[in-house]
């Protein structure tokens, strides 16, 4: 039995070799592209990681949260759910159904349709609650166009437009920092 | 979307033409030089930020957001999260804007993603090749996306 040297995952490693290919020369390593495991099971957490805003150098990310029993079943239901069920089922969040209460949005986001995750990012605007900014990349940029527009008109005192501005298009971005600029 | 990226490369080509360290740049605008460094790097500042930086730099914040380069996302197929939010990268993937080999890609997804991916596959509303994806797949994938074709 031959071996052949292969590097994996950073890893120096030795695999058996195919019968045939005994006779040639096998001991090449051949470099396989280390993949971060521990990244992409903190990703696994999904959607909540998602953009990362650095205030302050200090700030910890690595901060892990789970989703609730809840979630992590829907989770599992989603890819089976066809569009009218889906829709269903935003507006049962919506009219703030008992039955979904408690549901990570930003874990059902790319689920979505994008008309349903502009409902759901304007009802938590709305709400005056705390916005999960990891919808924001779902959210449609008319929408948030549209935010934008109101939140220069006085509406939604409270909106860190910090989080927001990396997904504004051109045209609401320049608004924005006029706007902001002005202020000062 | 920003590329912010391209926005650190140009905060640090601005900075190095005005002849200055990070240290420098970073106590003229009262902040550490780990954030400065960390937005040179791709990380996203305030807009506060944002328009200290243009003002210390003399130019617009189009100039310095780079808005009036009309690119796309742009990512690395071998790491296709680096230096973007990983929403943003999906989003891009589930709509279109971002066309890449999805079953080169596939492996580096977190589970509830290749599940968004894979939905979006199935309803046809993703082009994939799927001979490829499948030896991508794990049996409760395969045995979803093959179901009821």
């Amino acid at each position: 039995m031959k071996l052949k040297k292969t590097i994996l995952n950073g890893q120096t490693v030795y695999i058996e070799v195919p019968e045939g290919e005994e006779n040639g020369e096998t001991f090449e390593a051949i470099k396989i592209p280390k993949i971060d495991v521990a990244e992409i099971n903190k990703a696994a957490n999904a959607f909540r990681h998602g953009h990362h805003h650095d205030k302050d150098d200090d700030e910890d990310e690595d901060e892990e949260k789970h989703f609730s029993p809840k979630t992590h079943k829907l989770l599992r239901m989603l890819p089976f759910l066809d569009e009218e069920d889906i829709h269903a089922l935003v507006d049962k969040i919506l009219a703030s159904d008992k039955a979904v209460e408690g549901l990570d949005l930003a874990a059902m986001m790319p689920f979505l349709e994008e008309e349903d995750c502009d409902r759901l990012f304007l009802r938590s605007l709305e709400s005056g609650g705390e916005v999960t900014m990891n919808i924001v990349p779902f959210v449609s940029e008319s929408c948030l166009g549209n935010v934008i527009d109101a939140y220069i008109g006085g509406k939604y005192p409270n909106l860190d437009v910090d989080e927001l501005y990396p997904f504004l298009d051109s045209t609401s971005l320049k608004k924005l920092l006029q706007h902001e600029l002005s202020k000062e | 979307m920003i590329d912010f990226v391209k926005v650190g490369n140009k905060i640090a080509r601005l900075r190095k033409q005005q002849g200055l360290s990070q240290e420098e740049l970073a106590e003229k605008l009262y902040v550490t030089r780990q954030a400065l460094s960390k937005w040179e790097n791709g990380s996203v500042p305030s807009i506060d930020i944002v328009l200290l930086l243009a003002k210390s730099f003399d130019v617009s914040f189009e100039e310095l957001l780079c808005l009036d380069d009309a690119e796309g996302l742009k990512v690395d197929p071998e790491d296709l999260f680096k230096g973007q939010p990983r929403n943003v990268v999906l989003n891009a993937i589930l709509t279109g804007k971002l066309v890449v080999d999805l079953p080169k890609v596939f492996p580096q997804f977190a589970p509830n993603e290749r599940w968004a991916l894979l939905k979006a596959i199935k309803e046809k509303k993703l082009p994939c090749s799927l001979p490829r994806l499948l030896m991508n797949l794990t049996p409760a994938e395969t045995h979803f996306i093959k179901g009821g074709q």
